[in-house]
């Protein structure tokens, strides 16, 4: 469960002050499915980056399943980020001349447990995704698509209790981000967390409720209507 | 293991940039075989002074004319000799050197020696027959010279083999004539090598041997002994003899104070001790600058190290996103340095060894010695050079806050 209790961000100082997010009151309960929508530099990945604990707030409290975060130390957060929180980026972010079983190794590595087990793991996630025949290839010998479910597949072999996906389907083809979709889907129909940033609105829509920002505001938080019964 | 997943990072980021790697590697490798090659050329040197010393023959006491004072002031080398035959007198009595076996004074000078259409230029030596054991000279061919030589003031020699193969490249030179000046000799004698080459020490094939009654009555004239060369009994009493040979030949001199003596009592202990401070100084110097050249491959490897954190800021970003605590990134980051200093010593032993055996087959002879010891110390050094200069980079890489890290193109 996450709580965001009167989150301020702000960059600069006070000449030029830029308020990302500006009071920013959100609940978002175990196994939803959000998608976070807004305008270009409305605060939808300083918000991300706050919930994925990349980053922390200028002001406020950030409860995660109920407990305050917003003080913890930098190697509790490393431990959250390692444990709890799958993120997948615009920008796929995968090492570079490494193969795609050793990115999707990696949080394991971190939790000291690179074994025969976790790696039978890695293969049955790549198989679910439908990228187990690339498994040793390098991750800039393959598409784009396949680069984004690399990464979707390191984000679930860390069993996250929430998934972030920033813009995940801005850098690829329709039919490449409606696979990529539906991989979070299933992944919110078995319980996952999910939150999604887009700029698409039948994207947006896949998802159960839609939260709008407007200049670091939160300007509309909606369940969406095919969703309701 | 996190273990494997350093080696692993560490391999693709050395491979990624392998001409950068290896420019930055420079330093080090020829930091590394400087030392290397200079531990190695040092003992071998060391060793070939040794044996050398050691040729001269065993328990010897050298006493040498030397820093005579007249008036107050101090006679460089080369003036005349102040061995004087009352010198050789005292210490020929067992009353005064009861520690002394044999006593061996000789007269030297460099003189030519002619046979037929060669020529060799050498030291000649007018000795008596116990030369022969005090200096440890094998025979190899004839005789060495004897006593009726001497009381005879026969005109007889011994050549050193240098001087042999010179003179005598085809024949065999025992009973032939060669002349010094006017004067003529037979070969009497051929000496064994001492199997010592000099580089700047006196090599001691090369010179020849005759009675001194000879050598001061026909070429010399009575001039007085160039070295009085004495052995001790046995090794245990090597400090009294030479305590004795010292208190004698300052009765003799007629002066209580050591500074004033116009002679040098050396043991080849002492002579050791003084040419290895030599080469002990001469090492350390060249280690100093070994030392300075580490230090500055050093640098070269942080410097390439925060190129390398700048480059992969966003993979230590998505590290961090991942869950790498800052000391995760740390440890990565100086386990790559190190890899990399190890590898660069590694070459820097190779090469290092390479050059020694070059050095010391074809540019100076001594003996090839490889010191496990400055293996394992290169080893050990370039680890060390490894930690020291990674710790900054790595240390500055472990600092990145994760989305700063992320978000820098
Ligand atoms: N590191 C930063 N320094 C300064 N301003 C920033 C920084 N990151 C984001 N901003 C500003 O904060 C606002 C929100 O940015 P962002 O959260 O990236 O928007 P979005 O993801 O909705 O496009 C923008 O005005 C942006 O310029
Ligand atoms: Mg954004």
């Amino acid at each position: 469960m996450i709580k965001l209790e009167g989150i301020y961000k702000t960059y600069g100082d006070t000449g030029n002050l830029v308020t990302a997010l500006n009071n920013i009151n959100l609940l978002i309960n175990n196994g939803e499915f959000v998608s976070i929508m807004g305008a270009s530099g409305s605060g939808k990945s300083t918000l991300m980056h706050i919930i994925g604990l990349l980053d922390k707030p200028s002001k406020g409290h950030y409860f995660l399943n109920d407990k305050d975060i917003s003080d913890i130390k930098e190697n509790d957060l490393a431990l959250i980020r390692n444990r709890e929180i799958g993120f997948v980026f615009q920008a796929f972010n995968l090492l570079p001349r490494t193969t795609v079983m050793d990115n999707v190794m990696l949080p394991l590595i971190y939790r000291g447990e690179n074994n025969i087990n976790s790696q039978n793991k890695a293969m049955q996630i790549l198989d679910n995704i439908g990228i187990k025949k690339i498994a040793n290839f390098k991750t800039n010998q393959i598409s784009g698509g396949q680069q984004q479910r690399v990464a979707i597949a390191r984000a679930l072999m860390q069993e996250p209790s929430i998934l972030l996906a920033d813009e995940p389907t801005g850098n690829l083809d329709s039919k490449a981000s409606e696979e990529i979709i539906k991989i979070l889907q299933d992944l919110n129909n078995n319980g996952h967390t999910v939150i999604l940033v887009t700029h698409e609105e039948d994207i947006a829509n896949k998802a159960k409720r839609l939260i709008v920002l407007k200049d670091g505001n939160l300007l509309s938080d909606n369940i969406i209507k095919q969703h309701i019964l | 293991m996190k273990f494997m997943e350093f080696l692993l990072s560490a391999k693709t980021a050395i491979l990624t940039n392998k001409g950068r790697t290896i420019l930055s590697m420079l330093g080090i490798i020829i930091g590394i075989s400087s030392v290397i090659a200079m531990i190695s050329i040092g003992k071998g040197a060391q060793s070939k002074i040794t044996s050398n010393i050691q040729s001269l023959g065993s328990n010897v006491i050298i006493v040498s004319p030397g820093n005579a004072t007249v008036g107050n002031v101090r006679q460089g080398l080369g003036t005349a000799s102040t061995l004087t035959q009352q010198y050789v007198d005292a210490l020929s009595s067992r009353f005064n050197t009861p520690d002394i076996s044999f006593i061996s004074p000789s007269v030297s000078k460099n003189e030519e020696i002619i046979y037929k259409n060669q020529n060799a230029v050498t030291k000649l030596n007018g000795v008596y027959p116990q030369a022969q054991i005090v200096n440890n000279i094998t025979i190899s061919l004839g005789s060495f010279i004897t006593i009726p030589d001497v009381s005879n003031n026969f005109h007889v020699i011994v050549l050193g083999p240098i001087v042999e193969s010179e003179l005598f490249p085809h024949v065999n030179p025992i009973g032939k004539t060669v002349s010094i000046g006017q004067t003529l000799f037979t070969v009497i004698g051929v000496t064994a090598s001492k199997g010592t080459s000099g580089n700047g020490v006196f090599n001691q094939d090369d010179q020849v041997w005759i009675p001194i009654t000879t050598a001061k009555n026909t070429l010399l004239g009575n001039i007085n002994y160039s070295s009085i060369n004495l052995e001790a009994k046995n090794s245990k009493v090597m400090n009294k003899a030479t305590a004795e040979v010292q208190n004698t030949l300052m009765k003799a001199q007629g002066i209580k104070n050591p500074n004033l003596a116009n002679f040098t009592v050396e043991n080849q202990t002492q002579i050791l001790s003084t040419l290895n401070t030599i080469t002990g100084t001469f090492t350390l110097l060249l280690e100093g600058i070994a030392g300075i050249s580490l230090i500055v491959g050093g640098i070269g490897i942080m410097n390439i190290m925060l190129v390398s954190v700048t480059e992969r800021t966003r993979e230590i970003g998505l590290r961090k996103a991942v869950g790498a605590k800052g000391s995760d990134i740390m440890i990565q980051f100086l386990f790559e340095t190190i890899i990399l200093t190890l590898i660069s010593g590694t070459i820097g032993i190779l090469f290092g060894i390479f050059l020694s055996f070059i050095i010391s087959s074809f540019v100076i002879q001594i003996p090839f010695i490889i010191s496990i010891s400055a293996i394992i110390i290169a080893i050990t050094v370039s680890a060390s050079i490894g930690f020291v200069f990674g710790l900054f980079p790595a240390y500055k890489a472990s600092k990145l806050s994760a989305i700063e890290a992320l978000r820098y193109e």
